[in-house]
């Protein structure tokens, strides 16, 4: 039973409603003022020359507005210590959960004659000032929010019997979720979500003004919690704010170390404790924990994470926690040391004396007790087979050996997988020391705390407010096309950018940091389009026929079925799991399924140079998969290639002579749009169209062609017969999103091509001033000696290049042919005619 | 009523507890802050681990420099954690000082506020 009447947290909304505390304050610093005044003309009264009051009757005034601050002071500490936040232990009341806020709002909505329960307690929660800066990342004012939710409730019958049990059911749902987060109270945050989860027609409202109820709570949380660590940071008294000072002489039983001050960076002096408290990386530091205080005869652990995956974080957090005394008893308070191993390179003079300071280092750091070193990206020291990235032909690895047995040297070595694999695995020995440490890549959920903690401060410093559909898509964006770095590195580098973004276009704008922005910053980057389709790229999809025609000839149910598929995956339909296209393309050579992916790439990516193609008969053996893969030394040509620009259209020649494993490879990118390169890095696949083309079966077109038969109607026949004469397994040919079948070519087909063809001479030609003109005979000469249907378009451009581009090559070299020249060829003798007068 | 009585229990009772509980973590800081169980610990231990090894066999010379040198960093590091030790009893006796005046001035507020009052009534009048 919800009784608010006998509720302890009634007292202070009768002393709210009857005491006014705001106005209290109010004249609590009325009085203090007067009293300082007062006091002050006590003191200085004997240098006052005339006073219209007795000096006791002002120090009797003083006195009363100190005695009055003072009780005012109180009533108000007692108001908000005790009255405000009433003991709740042994309570066995519903509404002695509610803070003063919650309980205000339920009294005002059971009370409200206006509306609805459930209206009235959305619009009182809604109009909180609390709430305020929440809904403005969301891009929602409160009193859009309030005029949605009026117009979706209607004016709500106020059923009165009903009222009670209402709140009833929406204070104990908040008090479950409170419960779930810990809380002990349920302030009035709870009470919002609660209604937002139960309640259709809040459903409804949030809907219509199209936010998550996961996005408000995120955002609503997200500040709650900045709230709640400031006012912890600020209580200085408790323990864990009084952790946070360095003490005095703890350093004074550890030995000096001269070398390594000199060469090195103290982490645990550089406290960058999340306020947040996020908790990134927590079995990680338990593990290094571990394995620094570890028994069985070493004392060193190795890092093994991708440059960004929040390795540097991980180590200022074990700092942290170290130098705070949250760890173990042996590691507490001891110095966690970076060798800065690039200055003790340049510094020293050559590789014995680096050997000699570098020993100073470890013994000093292992007299002193009570260093724990950190040499990062450590494969660069190690081993004697360098690598052509190496940074400097060190190799440490000896010295390691003979001191990471030793007890007492504690040591955390960072490397990246990469590093790892062509290292440390090949020097056995010492990695037998260390204790391996993974450090995968942050999630989009830890990423997002992270980008949250970093605005905070963004915004302190820029003035800017950044919106939270932002930060969102700067997390779904950086996860779909930003490979070159993992979470949370290339999240943050995004939020950078999109600062740096906004201040060179914030000359005339808002403030406001928006999601456009973000797609703006991040099309910019990847060149190409994200985000909402712009208008030139809606148009580019629209007419992708038209576009795809005027590089090529024929076709027609070929390139609708590719544009189809296209503008089903840019309009989002398709799963975004995948690539954003792949297709077959089979049919007979030369019938222009090369141009055709060249005229996509040209007209989705930009340019055709974002074409990778490779020739899949170089494939055929199971080994030459690491050529396109990569192993743990070298990495691979293709997911190289693919990971440098992964904006690409990946053409696979001639699919059918591959390896059959190498089929299974392109089978997994096909269905999960991402893979597995040689040294366990995933390479994504998401943004890539991939065309694999075959002429197996090219004989089979060419006949149904000839027969006259309609090619979508044949291909499902022309589809069972390849599967039939094994050219294909099933499931190869299930993952396309599209097989598409090429026809071959016919005599008009093959004239418009020449035309085409003499186009290009022609502007090719006129950028040097030269005129061609192209005459209709020469267009049917050129077509009937490129005519070989076997050979497709790939004869004609041989006769062209042999009786056209050859002879105007050599009138040109010859001198024969000048600037502004105009000319024709002779389709007979394929001789040059001059036709202007000034020949 | 209720009223005044929650103030009570609030202001003698509540105020008192949570000021015990921040005076007791400044007793327990001086000891973190001047690192109390360390320097305890290492007491006779020598200065920054400056160590001077007596080496293999007995050579009185080398034995007697080694040992002179030996107490002498011992002395350093006495002398020195002894100020940390003083150091940290006079932050204590403070720290308790302070504590017990201010717990003297929150008892006797309420009656100070009165008598202020009344005082102050009496000078005007």
């Amino acid at each position: 039973m919800l009784d608010l009447k006998n509720s302890r947290i009634s007292k202070a909304i009768f002393v709210e409603k009857y005491f006014f505390p705001g106005m209290l304050d109010i004249f609590k610093v009325i009085f203090a003022t007067g009293f300082i005044y007062l006091s002050a003309i006590y003191f200085s009264y004997p240098f006052l020359n005339s006073a219209s009051f007795s000096k006791e009757s002002i120090l009797g005034a003083a006195l009363i507005l100190f005695s009055l601050w003072g009780w005012l002071w109180l009533i108000l500490c007692f108001f908000s210590q005790k009255l405000k936040e009433p003991a709740i232990k042994g309570s066995d009341s519903l509404a002695d959960f509610l803070d003063l806020d919650s309980a205000k709002a339920i009294i005002k909505a059971i009370h409200s004659k206006k509306y609805s329960f459930s209206l009235s307690l959305f619009l009182t929660l809604v109009e909180m000032p609390q709430f305020k800066l929440a809904f403005s990342r969301l891009l929602l004012s409160r009193e859009k929010i309030s005029k949605t939710a009026q117009e979706i409730w209607g004016k709500g019958e106020a059923n009165e019997g009903n009222r009670l049990e209402e709140a009833e059911q929406i204070v104990m749902s908040a008090l479950k979720m409170a419960a779930a987060q810990d809380l002990e109270r349920i302030p009035a945050s709870q009470l919002l979500f609660a209604i937002m989860e139960s309640h259709p027609l809040a459903q409804k409202t949030l809907f219509n003004l199209g936010v998550s109820k996961n996005d408000i709570m995120e955002t609503i949380l997200w500040q709650e919690k900045t709230l709640s660590s400031q006012k912890t940071r600020k209580k200085f008294w408790l323990k864990e704010n009084l952790l946070k000072k360095s003490s005095i002489g703890r350093q004074w039983a550890a030995g000096h170390t001269y070398y390594l001050n000199l060469y090195s960076r103290d982490l645990t002096n550089f406290k960058q404790a999340l306020s947040l408290g996020i908790l990134l990386h927590e079995k990680q530091i338990k593990q290094a924990e571990d394995a620094l205080i570890s028994s069985n005869g070493s004392t060193s652990a190795l890092l093994v994470g991708e440059p960004g995956a929040g390795r540097r974080m991980l180590l200022s957090n074990l700092a942290n926690k170290i130098s705070e005394g949250r760890s173990y008893r042996s590691l507490n308070f001891n110095r966690i040391v970076e060798i800065n191993m690039p200055s003790l390179i340049t510094s020293s003079q050559g590789i014995e004396e680096l050997e000699v300071i570098l020993k100073s280092i470890f013994n000093e750091a292992m007299r002193a007790g009570n260093v724990i070193l950190v040499i990062r990206e450590i494969h660069n020291y190690i081993g004697s087979h360098f690598g052509a990235r190496d940074v400097a032909k060190v190799n440490i690895s000896g010295m390691l050996a003979e001191y990471v047995s030793r007890p007492g040297f504690r040591l955390i070595g960072i490397t990246t997988p990469e590093g790892f694999n062509r290292v440390w695995q090949q020097n056995q020995e010492i990695l037998s020391h260390f204790a391996k440490i993974e450090v995968p890549p942050a999630t989009p959920k830890e990423t997002l705390a992270i980008l949250e903690e970093s605005t905070l401060e963004i915004e302190r410093q820029t003035k800017f407010l950044i919106s939270f559909p932002a930060l969102e898509e700067i997390i779904e964006l950086a996860d779909r096309y930003i490979s070159n770095a993992p979470f949370p590195k290339k999240a943050l580098d995004v939020l950078d950018g999109v600062i740096i973004y906004k201040i060179r276009n914030s000359r005339r704008g808002s403030n406001l940091v928006l999601k456009k922005e973000v797609d703006a910053l991040v099309s910019e980057k990847i060149e190409i389009p994200v985000g909402e389709a712009s208008q030139k790229e809606k148009d580019v999809l629209l007419n992708l026929e038209d576009i795809i025609h005027q590089r090529l000839v024929g076709q027609e149910e070929a390139v609708s079925e590719i544009a189809n598929a296209l503008r089903r995956a840019r309009a989002d339909i398709k799963n975004g799991k995948r690539t954003l296209g792949s297709f077959l393309f089979l049919g007979p050579t030369g019938v222009g399924k090369t141009e055709t992916a060249k005229c996509l790439a040209r007209a989705y990516f930009g340019s055709e140079k974002k074409m990778i193609r490779l020739d899949m008969s170089e494939y055929q053996e199971a080994g030459s998969i690491k050529k396109l893969i990569g192993d743990g030394e070298n990495p691979g040509y293709f997911t190289t290639m693919v990971r440098e620009d992964p904006f690409s259209l990946i053409l696979l020649d001639e699919i059918e002579k591959a390896h059959p494993n190498i089929l299974d490879l392109f089978l997994q990118i096909l269905d999960e749009g991402r893979s597995t390169d040689g040294s366990g890095r995933i390479v994504d696949f998401r943004s890539t169209i991939i065309i694999a083309t075959s002429n197996a079966g090219a004989e089979l077109v060419r006949d149904a062609v000839k027969k006259g038969k309609n090619l979508s109607e044949y291909k499902q026949e022309f589809i069972d017969e390849i599967l039939k004469k094994g050219l294909f397994r099933p499931e190869f040919l299930n993952r396309f999103d599209a097989v598409v079948l090429f026809r071959t070519l016919a005599e008009e087909h093959l004239r418009k091509i020449a035309q085409l063809m003499l186009e290009e001479i022609k502007n090719g030609l006129a950028q040097k001033e030269i005129n061609l003109v192209i005459t209709s005979d020469l267009v049917e000469k050129m077509a009937e000696i490129g005519f070989y249907p076997e050979f497709g378009a790939r004869e004609m451009r041989r006769a062209i290049q042999e009786k056209v581009e050859n002879i105007i090559a050599k009138a040109m070299l010859s001198g024969s042919l000048k600037t502004s020249d105009t000319i024709k060829i002779d389709p007979e003798t394929f001789k040059i005619i001059k036709v202007s007068k000034d020949i | 009523m209720a009223m005044i009585l929650l103030f009570f229990e609030w202001y003698y009772k509540e105020i008192p507890q949570k000021f015990y509980k921040i005076w007791s973590n400044y007793l327990w800081f001086w000891g973190y802050y001047f690192s109390l169980g360390d320097t305890l610990r290492t007491f006779f231990s020598p200065w920054k681990r400056i160590y001077e090894n007596y080496g293999r066999g007995f050579d009185i010379q080398k034995w007697l420099s080694a040992f002179v040198g030996n107490l002498f960093s011992c002395f350093i590091g006495m002398f020195l954690r002894s100020f940390l030790i003083i150091a940290l009893l006079i932050a204590e006796i403070l720290t308790i000082a302070i504590g017990i005046l201010f717990l003297a001035f929150w008892l006797a507020f309420p009656l100070i506020l009165i008598s202020a009052f009344i005082k102050g009534l009496i000078y005007i009048i």
